[in-house]
Order: structure tokens, then sequence, then C-alpha cells
């Protein structure tokens, strides 16, 4: 349904979310407006027909950040002296200047164009997989991905360097101090498991994937966690880093296979083509739940 | 839903309104987070100006590669913030507050 008012409404709402957000003297409501911002972002991901966004911006963009800024909320000091340096003149102009620039470059843009999508889909008979979106992720643009999967292994490592002189942050409840966070707890895992496993399945086809699916068993972890029903310090963090570095090395795997069989570095061989994709997207989403998980919990664990 | 350029005008102008806001928020707030969420503004702003623009085919389904790159693009995103919070947080324990000082204060710019 074409309803460009709807938009208009979202996009209105974006702008004054943000706005309200980043001069909010109250940290902690501007990470809770934050969230909200994020939640509506995804929304707007729907109305431009970007569902595997949506899925991903909900739960990553909203959940996660929302968590580690609202957590960074509560324990830094606040609240802000002033609200803005008074010097801070010419950076209001450059941002303007900023932001008018690329509104104009926008309204000067032609009319439609139709970008790389007709050269996504000749070629997409060979990847394996029906989904454009996957084929670009999993098969023409692997390398983006495995170092994408890299720089979240990066920012763990470099949390954990810095976590040894840390103070945790208060302690988790342990279980049944919050009964409503508990059973919730409970509840929500197998239907997390199953459906991070459809969605990965789904995401051959659909939208979907590994970066649904490992956003999925990221924030089922957290959850867990914050309702007391696992603790953070359970596992040895040599085995939840080498867990989150299983996607890497999948793609170590691939690349050597890749280079092996078909003379190519990360070339997948065209007849398994299809069930090597899923099998990396099964560790891509293992690394990126655990990562995203070690980011938003880092702050809980106890320094060694 | 068809991208009718009006549409797609009306994100994309969104998006130049929040990479504007994110930025000033950056260069003139005190605060180290209100910095790390200007930075992630900017960034939301940045990726509807891509799926803005991979939306302008029509009646056809959009452009998959800039989704993919706003998906690659979201999980940095993060990992950038978490990793800025975690040095927020050390700048703060070694001294005492989360906010730099001023330019016109600040002595090492004498």
């Amino acid at each position: 349904m074409i309803d460009p008012g709807l938009d208009v409404l979202v996009g209105g709402g974006l702008v004054w979310l943000a706005w309200s957000l980043l001069r909010d003297p109250d940290l902690v409501r501007a990470a809770m407006t934050f969230i909200v911002f994020g939640l509506l972002l995804a929304l707007a991901w729907v109305r431009l027909d970007a569902p595997d966004i949506a899925l991903a911006e909900a739960a990553i963009g909203a959940g996660v950040t929302g968590v580690i800024v609202l957590d960074a909320a509560r324990s830094l000091p606040r609240p802000p002296v002033r609200a803005a340096w008074p010097a801070a003149a010419p950076a209001a102009a450059l941002a303007a200047l900023a932001g008018v620039g690329v509104a104009g470059a926008i309204v000067a843009m032609p009319d439609g164009s139709p970008g790389l999508a007709p050269l996504v889909a000749s070629e997409l008979g060979e990847t394996g997989v029906d989904h454009g979106v996957t084929a670009v992720l999993l098969a023409f643009r692997s390398l983006d991905t495995w170092m994408e999967i890299a720089v979240l292994l990066f920012a763990l490592i470099a949390l954990g360097t810095l976590l040894r002189t840390w103070a945790p942050l208060p302690s988790v409840p342990r279980e049944g101090q919050d009964p409503l966070l508990s059973w919730f707890g409970r509840v929500i895992a197998p239907v997390a498991v199953l459906g991070a496993g459809f969605v990965l399945w789904l995401g051959t086809s659909e939208p979907g994937g590994a970066f649904q699916a490992g956003a999925l068993l990221g924030a089922l972890v957290i959850v867990l966690v914050l309702s007391g029903l696992a603790s953070p310090t359970g596992l040895p963090p040599g085995v939840l880093r080498g867990l989150a570095g299983v996607g890497a090395a999948a793609f170590v795997v691939l690349a050597v296979v890749g280079a092996l069989v078909e003379g190519r570095f990360l070339r997948t061989p065209p007849g398994i083509a299809g069930e090597a994709i899923v099998v990396v997207e099964v560790a891509i989403a293992l690394s990126i739940g655990l990562g995203l998980a070690g980011l938003a919990l880092a702050p809980r664990r106890k320094p060694r | 839903m068809s991208g009718s350029p009006d549409e797609v005008r009306v994100y994309a102008l969104v998006a130049a309104a929040l990479i504007g806001l994110g930025l000033h928020a950056v260069l003139a707030r005190p605060h180290l987070l209100q910095k790390v969420l200007g930075v992630n503004v900017t960034g939301a702003g940045v990726f509807l100006l891509l799926v803005a623009i991979a939306r302008r085919n029509g009646d056809d389904p959009p452009d998959p590669v800039p989704h993919a790159m706003v998906l690659t693009g979201i999980v940095v995103a993060v990992s950038v913030t978490a990793f800025a919070v975690a040095v927020i947080r050390r700048y703060a324990e070694r001294t005492g507050s989360a906010e730099l000082p001023a330019p016109e204060e600040d002595p090492s710019t004498r």
C-alpha cells in the first residue's frame, strides 16, 4: 500500500527523535530514546523494501547498541555540565553545510536507476542461493563479510584488554530475584533457538540469513545473562573467544578450499555452492551471536 | 510498495537531516557518550541514504548490494560503539569526568 503520509510521519519521527536524544542532558533518557529511534528506523527499512535490514536493525541496531549505550549512561558520570561548547558555532555551520550538501545531491539525482540489481539477478543462478542479499553477502562480496567478522573479533579482543582494570557493573540478579525476567528467559530460549535456525535456513530464498539468526542468538544470550539464568563468567574466556572465532575460521577454510579446488581465493565449487554457503552461514551466525553478546555483556564480567 | 520517487526523496532528505544532526553532536556536545550517540545517528543517516538510493528501481526489486553494505555496516557500527564506550569508561575512571574540556578551556590548545 503506497501511503506517502506514512513515510512523512516515519521520517519526521526519526528526525525529531534524533534531535531530541542528542540534546537531552539526561543520558539514560537519551539512551532509551535512541532505542525507540532504532525501532522506528526498522519501520523505515520495511517501508523501503529492506526486510533483511529491518530484522537486523531491530535486534542489533536498536537492541544490542541500546544495551551498550544504556549501560554506559547508567555508569558514567553525568549529566553534562553544559549543553554545547560555546565555541562550537563553526561546528553547527559545518554540520548544516554537510546536511544541505547531501540534500542538494539527493534532489539533483536522476530518477530511477537500476544500479547493480540486474547484474546480481543475472549471476544469481551460479551462487546456489535464491535471495539477492544473501548472495551478495556470502558469494559476491564474501570478502567484506569475512572482514566484518574480523572487526567484530577485534572489538571483542580490544574490550578484553580494557577489561582488566574495570569495576564491573552491579552483579546480575540471581535467578528468581526478578520473576518476570526469569520466566521470560525460560520461555524465550527454545523459541529463539528455533527461530534463529529457521531464519538462517530461510535466508537462502527469502529475507533472513546468518546476520539475523546471529542477532537472535546474541539477544538470547543477553536475556539469559540479564535474567540470572546464565552466568556471564560461566564459560572460560578462551572457550567464548574460540566459539566467536568459528565464523572467521570457516571463512579461512572456504578460502583455502576455494583456492585449491577452483584455483581462486574464496571461490566455492559450483556444485556444492549452496550447501557450502549454509555451512559458512551457521558458523557466521554463531560468531555474530556470541560476538554481539560478548560486546554487550563485557562490562558485567569480573576483571581478571 | 513500489519505490515512488517522492517516497525515496522523503527518506533521502531525512537521511541528510540525520547526518547533519549527528555531525553537530559529535563536534559540539561535550559529553563523550553524546558524541558516540551522534556517530550512531550519523551512521543511521548514511544507511538510510544508501537504502533510499537502492530503492530507485521503480517497480523492480531494490538493488541488493547497498542492502548488504548496510547490514555489514550495522555490525561494524555496534563493534565501534562497544569499543568507544569501553575507552570512555577508562577515561572516566582515570580523570573522573566523561567530558572533554571545551576548546577555549583546554590548556593543551594554547
